[in-house]
């Protein structure tokens, strides 16, 4: 089939609508309602062009005088996001007529009668398509000179969302997202004509998993988070592309920083993963990356040095015998510093490898996972190098019996998991790698503080098997932010020089990848591993296991690489 | 609370059977539970047509709310709805209003302290040939003067 659009032929497949090639092919239809994700409702009028179909006659298509299809045009501008292109379709939007233009100018004026225009104080200001496409399309003023109506203003809609109903435009997005993507149907339109506006019925809490999606796909300020309101303007922030860790799905996110603090994560879209969504306990589990964060190597409470520490490291683990030692591995860290800890403790001669379940409640329709891990997947890969995993149960039963003399733990919890806090002192030695102060760290000899999943980089493999990379998004002490290739640059960050106010570094946490650390103590350990980075560990670790073996940092990318075989495949020793 | 009556129950089956999806079925829906409700339709009656349909409340409010026929608020026994819209208003319609607003000592949307009667200035009727014309509940009451409708509200009191 053949469909043009402002005079330019594209050849098309299947029966897409006016505007979904047009996103396609690249030509810019600016719209509110329509959302890939959701049903097309086409109430706000933005996607107009003008559409017309070739006239058939008797002896099939009409021909002009040069031969080309006579044109039937329709009566007036129509809705691209409501109607399929046909064969031979000619379409023309406002890059290449009058018509469209004007129409778009007077819609824009309509949907703005009522509008505030309170953008100076408006969070969505710099990421908002009515914003956008006003500056873009809009008429250069208003004709109207009567006072605006108002409405509801910072109505609590539920525990994560705050409405305002004067920015509201009704474009329906987030009731047809509660309807059919979060299936809990807790929005409505209330009223009539210009008075109408988003509303739960009285008492309901607009409290669904999902309910923060309606604020990221809300094309305007109405509706806002109620834990990033005011906190910053978009543009302050930097975004980086990586996932979310709170469970097994790994959905796609942005994480936007600003003075090294994590403010928002917001989801990002991946069709295999999250389509464009993301939970709200996924989104708000950022505030573990900046509070109550382990900050400084410290030994029996008292701080010390990283090189003192890694002698530390290296004397606490030479004080217990090899076989008596236990560590404990981890779903929350990344492939790579598993991989690293199991390489590293293999070679020192330890047997035992631990490994916690962390399962809560089920699957849901849509993304959450009852596995409270993001990298579950991982270890089974990992296991053909460590060994078969030992449990929790037993690991305590070891300590209680006394042949366990001394635990490391890498990133996980195990006292905050069933282990008891009397068997602490069944251990001569206990060594924790620990992102924040949790039961684990509290009760710790040595505790070495570990980059979070938002300081470091490193690939997770999801329940599906895919395997995806996070990047870092704060940077750690003694980093430089603009040195980092992964790390996202906000303009303060490009723009910005040191004796700047928000140059100062602050939030900063002194730790570093559990990799580097046991790298450091290698050779006073006596144990020879050699770990430059994590491409590097990925690239031993893709060597050592048979699916990972033609997978690159290159091929991961933003997007992630599917696993040729289920997560549960059987890894090969070299 | 809100319960609908057995006999209710069976019109909402008879009213569910008319359309292809229980969307349809709403606006019937709503209109029994307003006169079983006397007259309006309270949070209750709203949530449970929402049940009796197995609908989201916040659809059937949304409903409810878009039509100014749904009385949302408690009326008094005798619901006075005056058309205002052109026909009625060029014969008169507001000395009308002004006239039922100054006896009852009411404005539009307001009842009486007796609860006997609200006011409503309402659009068009579809009653422009014998306008001006006034809807007392369900009944229509045309060609009305002042005098017309001092002997109506008179009727009424008994």
């Amino acid at each position: 089939m053949k469909v043009t659009i402002d005079n330019i032929e594209h050849e098309v497949n299947g029966k897409p609508t006016i505007l979904e090639l047009a996103s396609k092919v690249g030509v810019e239809i600016p719209h509110f309602c329509y959302h890939p994700g959701l049903s097309i409702s086409g109430n706000c009028r933005m996607c107009l062009v003008e559409a017309g179909t070739p006239k058939m006659g008797p002896n099939g298509v009409e021909l002009d005088a040069d031969g080309k299809p006579v044109i039937m045009w329709g009566p007036k501008p129509t809705t691209s996001c409501s109607t399929p292109v046909s064969e031979g379709m000619v379409v023309k939007t406002g890059k290449t007529s009058k018509v469209i233009e004007d129409a778009q100018k007077g819609v824009l004026e309509f949907i703005l009668i009522n509008h505030p225009l309170d953008c100076p104080i408006c969070d969505q200001a710099g990421e908002c398509p009515l914003q956008e496409n006003t500056f873009k399309f809009g008429p250069e003023g208003s004709r109207f000179e009567f006072e605006k109506n108002h409405k509801p203003k910072r109505v609590e809609l539920g525990p994560n969302v705050m409405f305002d109903a004067e920015r509201c435009i009704n474009c329906t997005r987030c009731v047809r997202f509660s309807d059919e993507v979060a299936k809990a149907p807790q929005l409505t339109v209330i009223q009539r004509g210009d008075h109408n506006y988003i509303a739960t019925f009285p008492g309901i809490e607009l409290d669904n998993p999902y309910a923060m999606n309606v604020i990221d796909i809300c094309p305007v300020g109405a509706l806002t988070s109620k834990h990033f309101r005011f906190k910053s303007r978009v543009w302050e922030m930097s975004e980086t592309d990586t996932i979310c860790t709170g469970c097994a799905n790994g959905c796609n996110v942005k994480m936007w920083v600003k003075n090294n603090e994590i403010l928002r994560q917001t989801p990002r879209e991946n069709q295999a993963v999250n389509q464009w969504w993301m939970c709200d306990e996924g989104r708000l589990g950022f505030k573990s990356l900046n509070e109550n964060r382990v900050s400084g190597p410290r030994f029996k409470g008292s701080e010390l040095s990283w090189e003192a520490a890694s002698s530390q490291l290296a004397d606490s683990l030479k004080s217990v015998q090899a076989s008596e030692l236990a560590v404990v591995v981890s779903p929350f860290a990344t492939l790579e510093d598993n991989y690293a800890s199991i390489k590293f403790f293999k070679k020192l001669g330890v047997k035992t490898f631990v490994r916690y379940q962390h399962v809560k409640g089920q699957d849901d329709h849509l993304l959450i996972k009852a596995d409270k891990t993001p990298n579950q997947a991982a270890l089974d890969l990992l296991e053909g190098i460590a060994g078969k995993f030992t449990t929790g149960e037993k690991l305590a039963a070891a300590i209680e019996s006394g042949s366990i003399k001394g635990l490391v733990v890498i990133e996980e919890n195990p006292f905050g998991n069933g282990l008891s806090d009397s068997l602490k002192s069944k251990l001569s030695i206990l060594v924790s790698f620990s992102t924040n102060w949790d039961e684990t760290a509290k009760l710790a000899d040595l505790v070495i503080p570990a980059a979070s999943v938002a300081e470091t980089i490193g690939t997770f493999i999801n329940a599906k098997g895919i395997i995806q990379k996070v990047r870092p998004a704060k940077v750690l002490k003694l980093q430089n932010r603009s040195l980092m290739r992964e790390t996202g640059l906000s303009r303060w960050d490009k723009h910005a020089w040191k004796y700047d106010k928000w140059a100062q570094p602050t939030h900063v946490t002194d730790a570093k990848p559990t990799w580097e650390v046991l790298e450091s103590a290698a050779s006073a350990v006596g144990v020879e591993v050699s770990f430059k980075s994590p491409e590097q560990i990925f690239s031993k670790a893709a060597s050592e296991i048979a699916v990972l073996k033609d997978v690159t940092y290159e091929k991961i990318g933003t997007a992630g690489v599917q696993l040729t075989s289920s997560a549960k495949t059987e890894a090969v020793l070299s | 609370m809100f319960s609908f009556t057995k006999e209710n129950l069976q019109r909402i089956e008879a009213e569910k059977k008319k359309y292809p999806t229980v969307e349809s079925a709403v606006m019937p829906v709503l209109w029994i539970a307003q006169e079983q409700n006397g007259n309006w339709l309270s949070e209750a009656a709203i949530k449970a047509t929402a049940d009796v349909l197995d609908l989201s409340p916040a659809h059937v409010i949304g409903v409810a709310s878009f039509y100014t026929m749904y009385n949302k608020q408690p009326v008094g026994k005798y619901h006075l709805q005056v058309c205002s819209n052109i026909s009625c208003s060029l014969l008169g319609a507001k000395k009308l209003i002004h006239h039922l607003e100054n006896k009852l000592a009411i404005t539009h949307g307001e009842t009486t302290q007796d609860g006997l009667y609200t006011f409503s200035e309402v659009e068009c009727l579809g009653s422009c040939g014998t306008a001006p014309a006034m809807q007392i509940n369900d009944d229509y009451h045309e060609n009305l003067t002042i005098e017309k409708m001092d002997e109506l509200l008179k009727g009424l009191e008994k």
